[in-house]
């Protein structure tokens, strides 16, 4: 054996600790599972409905990650103007936050008793508390730090000189943005979208504090596995395995897309 | 960052060479100049800086007027066939050529080219080389191109000036540099012997005043003088009765052997650098410290006033 490719053994048996610390609990799942019912425990309408609340909520907040956090991600890597580690700590607060305690934060500042959400009410007819609308708030919330990192990573390896020239062939600073600077970031852009999404899909402590816990409206798949855990832990464990499956489906994915810089 | 202090004229349909070494500052000055200029600049770089996400086409039509018209230029530089291929697919000179019709397509009013061959292998140099040629003596507008390489200067500028350490040591054409180099820079690069020294009557004492060789045309005041490599014969004995009126004792400092012929290093006190064919170094046993007669005729240097 190759004297240079040998690892100490304290190493290695660590890592395989660490390496069954994740593997045990997928293998607890597989194992608790009852395969002959998990296609009826999927397809009960509760279920159902949580799911497609899930994955269009879900989506929702994908998008928006990708409308508002492109132009703060390109602000926060080109940018140079005072504040700007201090509004990337704020972009980057939700990473490290109690989703809980976003859910508070949330609440105060855009429940009806707050004076923007009143306003909200009151002129607009919009209130976001305990509705769909709420769910996609929370997962944005908490699902938007994702992308803003992964692209503003991206941003900061483009190679300026790009867009130098684009800019002496005449185009304006909007045509550089939109047909040089987004094209060359386009692999991380799909990744932090995947990233995105696949956080917002399993959002739980924000969304049960600011969006509530109502069946069929405001019942994501995280929230009802909580709850059937009580009633019906089989069905729990179902649903469980339906959401480890679209994770892991959203990490094959970025694994072609993950390192992809233009 | 170093001192830059450059200020010359280039004119409309003139192609302008800034020639130096590398690090001379030669690109720094044609930044300067495309960020002071009010005009529509076309940029051509070392890299070709192909957007790798567009097609040829839609790269050359980018800064154009209409498709139409980078469908046109592409055509002009021969790589229509090439309008759907991405930059990756190109080959080096192509990519090049589609990075000219790029910048051309834009109708810059002037060009600006900063090393545009450089980074081009050997074969592939000599044709982008020519096909650039015949894009820039179109053009209209003037034109600055940078390069350290004088074949550059010598096949695509119409002037050239030198850039040493950020100064300009020699302008003119490119014919009038290489009968007058200035610089040790320009002499080696033109392949001939630079000595700097005063004339009286037909006397050229060279700088340090421990040489002086006679020359064949009556002069008075300080000089450049330049002694092309073949003009020097060597001896290993004391010439007597020949026709070179200027003869010295040296050593030989090193030899370069560049097939058939061969370039020999002089020692102290006259540093020169001597053409020979390989014969005659076999012949006179040319090494690092073997003695030689060295002999040059006074027709054969050439001198003009320098500072």
């Amino acid at each position: 054996m190759n004297r240079t490719r040998r690892f100490p053994v304290a190493v290695v048996a660590v890592a395989v600790v660490g390496a069954a610390f994740f593997a045990l609990p997928l293998f607890g799942l597989l194992q608790r599972a009852r395969w002959s019912t998990l296609a009826h425990d999927l397809t009960t309408h509760a279920a159902l409905a949580a799911l497609r609340l899930s994955i269009e909520c879900a989506i929702g907040a994908t998008v928006l990650s990708i409308v508002l956090g492109t132009p703060l991600a390109w602000l926060l890597a080109r940018g140079e103007f005072r504040g700007r580690r201090l509004l990337r700590a704020l972009v980057l607060l939700p990473l490290v936050l109690p989703p809980v305690v976003a859910g508070v934060a949330l609440l105060a500042a855009f429940s009806v008793h707050s004076p923007l959400g009143q306003l909200l009410h009151d002129v607009l007819g919009v209130q976001l508390t305990f509705s769909a609308a709420g769910v996609v708030m929370a997962q944005t919330f908490v699902a938007m730090p994702f992308y803003v990192i992964t692209l503003e990573a991206a941003l900061a390896g483009v190679d300026h000189r790009y867009e130098h020239a684009a800019a002496t062939l005449g185009a304006s600073p909007w045509r550089v943005f939109t047909r040089v600077t987004i094209p060359l970031v386009a692999g991380s852009v799909a990744a932090g979208g995947v990233l995105a999404f696949a956080r917002a899909l399993g959002e739980f402590g924000a969304t049960l504090t600011f969006a509530g816990n109502i069946s069929g409206r405001t019942q994501t798949l995280p929230l009802d596995v909580y709850l059937l855990l009580e009633t019906d832990p089989r069905a729990a464990v179902a649903l469980s395995l339906l959401l480890v499956a679209i994770s892991l489906g959203a990490l094959v994915a970025l694994r072609d897309r993950w390192l992809v810089r233009a | 960052m170093r001192d830059i202090d450059v200020s010359f004229d280039a004119p409309p349909g003139v192609v302008t060479a800034l020639l130096g070494p590398n690090g001379a500052g030669k690109s720094t000055v044609l930044r300067a100049i495309a960020d002071a200029e009010t005009r529509r600049v076309g940029l051509m770089f070392q890299d070709h800086l192909l957007f790798p996400h567009m097609t040829a086409l839609d790269n050359v039509a980018f800064g154009a007027r209409s498709r139409d018209v980078g469908r046109a230029w592409l055509e002009r530089v021969g790589l229509s066939a090439f309008a759907g291929a991405k930059p990756r697919t190109l080959s080096g000179g192509q990519a090049q050529l589609v990075a000219l019709a790029r910048t051309l397509a834009a109708d810059p009013e002037i060009l600006l080219l900063d090393e545009p061959l450089a980074a081009l292998d050997a074969g592939t140099r000599v044709a982008v080389r020519r096909d650039l040629h015949k894009f820039l003596s179109e053009f209209a507008g003037p034109t600055v191109l940078v390069t350290h390489d004088p074949v550059d200067a010598y096949v695509l500028a119409d002037r050239v000036v030198v850039i040493e350490a950020g100064h300009i040591t020699q302008q003119g054409t490119l014919d009038e540099i290489t009968a007058r180099p200035a610089s040790r820079y320009v002499a080696e690069m033109v392949g001939t012997n630079l000595l700097r020294g005063v004339v009286e009557g037909l006397r050229l004492t060279i700088e340090g005043g421990l040489v002086t060789l006679t020359i064949a045309e009556e002069f008075d005041g300080a000089v450049l003088a330049t002694i092309a490599p073949e003009a020097v014969t060597l001896h290993r004995d004391v010439t007597v009765g020949g026709s070179a009126r200027n003869q010295w004792f040296t050593r030989v400092a090193h030899v370069d052997s560049l097939g058939p012929r061969a370039r020999v290093q002089l020692d102290a006190p006259l540093p020169l650098v001597v053409e020979v064919t390989t014969a005659a170094v076999e012949e006179l046993r040319l090494t690092r410290g073997v003695e030689v007669w060295a002999s040059v005729k006074a027709t054969e240097i050439t001198t003009y006033p320098g500072l």
